[in-house]
């Protein structure tokens, strides 16, 4: 999976493999932080910055828009993961 | 790089559908496929990191508020990056507004940007650290074996796709999957302990 990880920086996965990964990196936050550091390290070699992003960056937008309408939409629940 | 753009640009259509039908859960990996690509944007307008993440959030809220408003005539990165350039922008403005009686517009951003260039918002010790960990990233690529080097050279430095690279390398594409795949893993395996010490969580 962390070769996955890897590919999935530079495009190479399909369409199939990155929503497993995708799925998968959501429910394993060692991979999330693998992912986290290639990146930095990737953005680093690139630029000479190494931008690092905080523990709860994602989780915060998970917060908010827990209970943020969209525009135009009714309020609704979230159904969970559809694709397996 | 991009073997696949459409399959990607397929998919992240196929996830603001799902969004746009409530499927809130669709609209995390969404958040994981740009959340790099996003906070690496905002941070060339907003140097302090930790203020370029609080923006990047935002661009995500707006994002999903409005989502319902994509209708895919662009691809969705495309869409992103202009709430993602916009947000950026009116934060400078709201910053430089907040330090300032003059009336700054959207066209004096860049003015703006230039001036936050200047103001140090790293700490000594700070600094520091980041320049042992690009130090680290340095070493740890002069030291790897030439074949693992030159791949991942040419993927990071020169941006070519990997079939680009197998041809360069004269071998499969799977070599050269491998061969970046080891590099990155070499560097992570150096790097890791800096990071703990420098808490980087």
């Amino acid at each position: 999976m962390t070769e996955k990880i890897s590919r999935f920086l530079d495009d190479d996965l399909s369409h199939d493999e990155t929503l497993h990964l995708l799925k998968t990196i959501t429910e394993q936050p060692d991979l999330k932080d693998k992912l986290k550091r290639y990146a930095a390290v990737s953005h680093a070699i690139k630029t000479d910055d190494f931008l690092w992003i905080s523990i709860d960056f994602a989780m915060r937008i998970q917060q908010e828009i827990q209970q943020t309408p969209i525009d135009g939409l009714p309020h609704q629940p979230s159904d969970g993961y559809l694709l397996q | 790089m991009n073997s696949y753009p459409k399959n990607s640009e397929q998919l992240d259509r196929e996830l603001v559908l799902r969004v746009q039908h409530g499927d809130k859960s669709a609209f995390d990996f969404l958040v994981i496929k740009y959340q790099h690509k996003i906070i690496q944007l905002v941070n060339r307008y907003v140097k302090d990191v930790s203020d370029a993440q609080d923006v990047a959030q935002e661009v995500f809220i707006k994002a999903y508020r409005a989502i319902h408003s994509f209708r895919g005539d662009a691809a969705f990165y495309t869409w992103l990056y202009r709430i993602a350039v916009n947000t950026a922008k009116n934060d400078l403005v709201t910053r430089s507004r907040r330090h300032s009686n003059y009336q700054v517009d959207i066209q004096t951003a860049e003015v703006v940007e230039n001036l936050l260039q200047l103001q140090d918002m790293e700490t000594p010790e700070t600094q520091l650290l980041n320049q042992e960990i690009l130090t680290t990233i340095k070493k740890t690529i002069d030291n790897l074996p030439e074949e693992m080097r030159i791949a991942i050279t040419l993927c990071e430095f020169d941006g070519l796709s990997y079939e680009a690279i197998a041809q360069a390398m004269d071998c499969p594409v799977g070599t050269v999957r491998s061969r970046i795949f080891r590099a990155r893993e070499a560097i992570d395996h150096e790097l890791t302990p800096l990071l703990i010490y420098g808490n980087f969580r």
